[in-house]
């Protein structure tokens, strides 16, 4: 026999029963939630199903078969920790396994060495003892028929397994049950001596496919069972420390062996989440999105030191948890024709450094928003694949570019109206002093009349000494250097 | 291999096989397109002797040539006027707004040792000459050693001449009027001209 099926049986109802102690020959059962006079019986333990009690009854019908029924409410903790515990039971039996129920476990054992399956069968079962839990165990030539021999109590023929009890497990699809009980089937035996064709034309391909898996000719492959890697550690610092340089010299250590685990599962880190817990109780949780996976712990450690240089600590740090999200690693060819960023991450990490000198939202892709109202600019985020979103392109006025002082400098200037504007004939103040020696203009602007409207005439004016400069006139008598033509 | 060993073979390559990469050859540069290009790995150097000279034009220039990846503008004093030069040539820009020479000269420093982009524009065309004496000469030096250990190219536009030992200096000697304003671009292009180029490489 190549396979094995440990069937943990009613999981939910035996945790309980475990938790508390209780004897095996106590009737139970597990109720189903909400309230106790309209609830029914989810699952019943053997000493229960000798009362003739069955999953599915009222409580009040089980009540009046036993009196003595432990009515038990279902707790999801004891559960998962059951659940747990089998897990890593079964996990210490054999390499590769297959979960196919959350209390059936499918194993795989050639590659096994035993020396007889009766003796493998008495050590799994007393191996098992400290669990608390019921198991049966079923061996099998197919997966299938391990699972339908697990099904049965006292490792029986898995042939010999009611067609009642298959139906109520749902482990397996027994479509027109009614039709084969009216047949006279009782047994799995029963089935598997009808016809394989007759059966399949009368009541379809998967009662043919039952036929198929009580002869053991259909072998399906095991969805083999592989425990979700966590790529996290936490450090705890004792006693806390004020600064980040020990905890930097700690992350570097065990960054590398979190990307050592990530190597080994041939992922890369997308993401750093870094949670910090501080001496006063406080928490702060920080995610670093890395521009492009990486392997390499210098990369990480970087990203972190960029963070940390500027984060100010509430108070001294007890603990820090680090945790990578895996990702899978990106190949890209490099193009001979075409040059691309060397170092994504480090540029990233560039950009980042840069904006903490310059200040948020002063680094970016610059595009002018569709208004005429002057210098209304937007900055979008540099990121390293330098993606833009779609904008009109508003051509230029002027043919030659402007310098523009930001904010205007307010300057007097010696002007004479002429019609409806004021036209300029002289800068007094300001950085460019002198007689205009020739003017262009005005050109009025104004918007926003429904609320805070706006409105100004800009002049471009030359200097006596060729220096080009735009000015604007704001009602009723202010005066601005908008800008220098350079 | 070094960058510059990279772009020479891409050059080559170019030269060789023109069919093999016909989206990857840049437009036919104008003649004085040729003269704004600046070597990988080194600092150069732009003069704008009086504020009207043409300095934004290196800019308008520089833009409108294709790259691969958008070029860096270190702006020391929040000047760039995105509405000047239009959407299309700002989608291959990065502008940082500095509001100090001092900032901006970080900027640069951290640009330059990074060296994923080619070619980084420092401005500093209005800075006033007080801030202008108090820039260290050896901040250049040490520019030029992450120029030539990155392969990124700097080019710097001052009022005078700053950089000790540039690999290229030009000196712009435009002089426009207000009817330069309704020109077309090209023909302000013609009002620009290069003073000399240092020979010996620094």
């Amino acid at each position: 026999m190549n396979y094995a099926a440990l069937h943990f049986r009613d999981l939910a109802l035996s945790s309980l029963l475990a938790r508390d102690g209780t004897p095996p020959d106590q009737p139970a059962a597990l109720l189903s939630s909400g309230e106790r006079e309209r609830s029914h019986l989810i699952a019943v333990n053997q000493a229960a199903r000798q009362f003739q009690i069955q999953p599915g009854f009222r409580t009040t019908r089980g009540l009046a078969r036993c009196a003595d029924l432990l009515l038990l409410d279902p707790d999801f903790t004891a559960e998962k920790s059951a659940r747990s515990e089998t897990l890593a039971f079964v996990d210490s039996l054999v390499p590769d396994f297959e979960l196919t129920t959350p209390e059936t476990y499918l194993l795989d054992l050639s590659t096994l060495l035993m020396a007889s399956e009766a003796d493998w069968i008495n050590q799994t079962l007393s191996a098992s003892n400290y669990l608390a839990l019921p198991l049966q165990i079923g061996l099998g030539k197919t997966p299938d028929l391990a699972h339908l021999a697990s099904l049965c109590p006292n490792q029986a023929d898995p042939l010999t397994l009611k067609l009642a009890n298959l139906a109520l497990a749902k482990t397996f699809p027994l479509p027109h049950a009614p039709i084969l009980q009216l047949w006279g089937l009782q047994t799995l035996a029963d089935l598997a001596a009808l016809p394989r064709q007759g059966l399949a034309e009368r009541l379809g391909k998967e009662l043919a496919q039952l036929h198929d898996i009580a002869h053991g000719k259909h072998h399906r492959l095991l969805k083999l069972y592989r425990a979700q890697d966590h790529y996290h550690i936490t450090h705890q610092f004792e006693p806390p420390v004020a600064n980040h340089e020990p905890l930097l010299f700690m992350a570097k250590r065990l960054l590398q062996t979190l990307c050592n685990r990530l190597h080994h599962h041939q992922r890369a880190a997308a993401e750093i989440r870094l949670t910090l817990a501080f001496d006063n109780g406080a928490a702060n949780t920080r995610k670093l999105i890395l521009s492009d996976p990486t392997l390499s712990p210098d990369v990480l450690l970087r990203a972190l030191h960029t963070y940390l240089e500027t984060f100010k600590a509430p108070a001294p740090m007890e603990e820090f948890h680090l945790e990578l999200i895996p990702t899978l690693p990106r190949h890209a060819q490099h193009q001979i024709f075409s040059r691309g960023l060397k170092d994504p991450n480090e540029f990233a990490d560039t950009l980042r450094r840069l904006s903490k000198i310059v200040g948020p939202n002063r680094i970016g892709i610059p595009h002018q928003l569709d208004t005429h109202r002057p210098d209304i600019i937007a900055l979008s985020p540099t990121t390293p694949d330098f993606k833009t979103p779609l904008v009109p392109d508003i051509p230029p006025i002027n043919h030659l570019p402007l310098k523009r002082q930001r904010p205007p400098i307010p300057i007097n200037v010696a002007s004479e109206k002429r019609g409806r504007h004021h036209h300029p004939l002289a800068l007094l103040t300001g950085p460019y002093q002198g007689q205009i020696h020739k003017t262009r203009g005005p050109f009025p602007l104004s918007g926003s009349w429904w609320e805070n409207g706006w409105q100004q005439a800009q002049w471009d004016v030359e200097l006596q000494n060729s220096l080009l400069l735009q000015l604007a006139f704001s009602p009723p008598k202010k005066w601005h250097l908008m800008g220098i033509y350079a | 291999m070094s960058v510059l060993q990279i772009d020479q073979i891409r050059r080559q390559l170019r030269e060789k096989f023109p069919a093999a990469h016909r989206d990857h050859i840049p437009e036919e540069p104008s003649s004085q397109a040729t003269s704004l290009e600046f070597s990988a790995g080194h600092l150069s150097e732009i003069i704008s002797p009086h504020e009207s000279a043409g300095a934004s034009l290196i800019i308008c220039e520089l833009l409108d040539q294709k790259r691969d990846l958008p070029i860096a503008l270190v702006d020391s004093r929040d000047t760039f006027d995105p509405a000047s030069y239009g959407n299309e040539k700002c989608r291959h820009l990065i502008w940082l707004r500095c509001s100090k020479t001092e900032q901006a000269l970080k900027c640069t420093d951290l640009l330059l040792s990074d060296g994923n982009l080619p070619l980084i524009l420092l401005d500093l065309h209005l800075v006033s000459e007080r801030e202008l004496r108090q820039i260290p000469n050896t901040l250049w030096h040490r520019l030029k050693i992450q120029a030539r250990d990155s392969g990124a190219a700097l080019v710097s536009i001052t009022p005078r001449a700053l950089l000790p030992t540039p690999h290229r200096r030009l000196t712009l000697g435009g002089h426009f009027t207000l009817d330069h304003l309704e020109l077309t671009t090209p023909n302000l292009q013609l009002n620009q001209s290069e003073s000399r180029q240092i020979a010996g490489k620094a």
